[in-house]
């Protein structure tokens, strides 16, 4: 089940790429399909879906795993790799606080969905903001990353 | 775990070394009896083909170590192969066993579960601060190439 929401979730985010709407909007599609990617393998592994649903916190450890598995699937190894798996563990940090849920201990509370108060007292919103994984997805190495995503949600959903 | 020997000199062999050189005789050759036997050596070689392909593409990684699982066979084929892996670059969040289904047309013909961990982490799982899912242990250590 979680397979099939990544997907639609990647979907969506696809779909809107090219649509002129807020950044967070895109972005939030992109973090709710990479925490579903990731708990869906640790659910596989035997971990209980209900002891995991609530928090966001997975994304940051456990994405940069799961792309170094799907690039050694599709035989992506070498320089490159090594390089886009460099990247991803940054860009994983990035999208995990991208949930609002998730800002460590009140060091981030930037996120894609409510405004926060910011370090000088004032209000932000997320509409303003320009969030680092939206500068990160557009280097080579992050459009690789792109790629290894929907290629690991796509292997989900032919084994599920 | 099933038992390997070096057909020319006798030496029990592990998993790991049934793969490499005899360390008495350096022979390549292996008394294989059954096929569970068969199965466990194929999986020792994909483990190690497995943890190859993470050394080369993860500057972090410095330590690749199979874990056995008390609760079933190295002789079973469904039986993921399970990795521990050690990476300065992770970040320390705990025990989080992450599931892969096979993918034959890399040379990965076995489901796998990779468990990653901080150097740190690592030492608390050894001095038993921190726990592995029931029944698993950490068993050979996958050689850097």
């Amino acid at each position: 089940m979680y397979a099939r929401q990544a997907d639609a979730d990647f979907n969506t985010l696809e779909s809107v790429h090219e649509v002129p709407i807020p950044e967070c909007h895109k972005l939030q599609f992109l973090q709710m399909a990479c925490e579903k990617l990731v708990k869906a393998h640790l659910c596989g592994s035997g971990t209980d879906p209900a002891a995991i649903q609530a928090s966001h916190a997975y994304v940051w450890k456990t994405l940069p795993v799961v792309l170094r598995q799907q690039a050694s699937a599709v035989n992506f190894t070498g320089g490159r790799a090594r390089e886009a798996l460099t990247h991803a563990r940054h860009l994983a940090q990035e999208i995990e606080v991208l949930a609002p849920a998730v800002d460590r201990a009140g060091q981030r509370p930037d996120n894609c969905e409510y405004p926060w108060e910011a370090n000088d007292g004032k209000l932000r919103s997320p509409l303003e903001r320009s969030f680092q994984p939206s500068k990160l997805i557009v280097l080579p190495a992050g459009r690789t990353i792109l790629k290894l995503i929907r290629g690991a949600i796509d292997r989900l959903l032919e084994s599920s | 775990m099933a038992a390997h020997k070096c057909k020319k000199c006798g030496k029990p062999l592990t998993l790991v070394q049934s793969g490499l050189p005899c360390p008495i005789c350096g022979s390549f050759d292996r008394i294989v009896t059954d096929v569970d036997q068969a199965v466990a050596m194929e999986r020792a070689a994909v483990a190690r083909e497995l943890a190859r392909k993470h050394y080369e593409v993860e500057a972090g990684l410095t330590q690749v170590f199979l874990i056995a699982d008390q609760a079933h066979a190295e002789g079973v084929r469904s039986e993921p192969i399970k990795l521990l892996e050690v990476n300065a670059d992770t970040v320390a969040s705990g025990i989080m066993p992450l599931h892969f289904g096979p993918a034959p047309a890399s040379g990965i013909p076995y489901p796998s579960i990779i468990i990653e961990v901080t150097p740190e982490e690592f030492d608390k799982i050894h001095s038993n601060e921190m726990k592995l899912p029931e029944g698993w242990k950490i068993g050979e250590e996958l050689p850097m190439p």
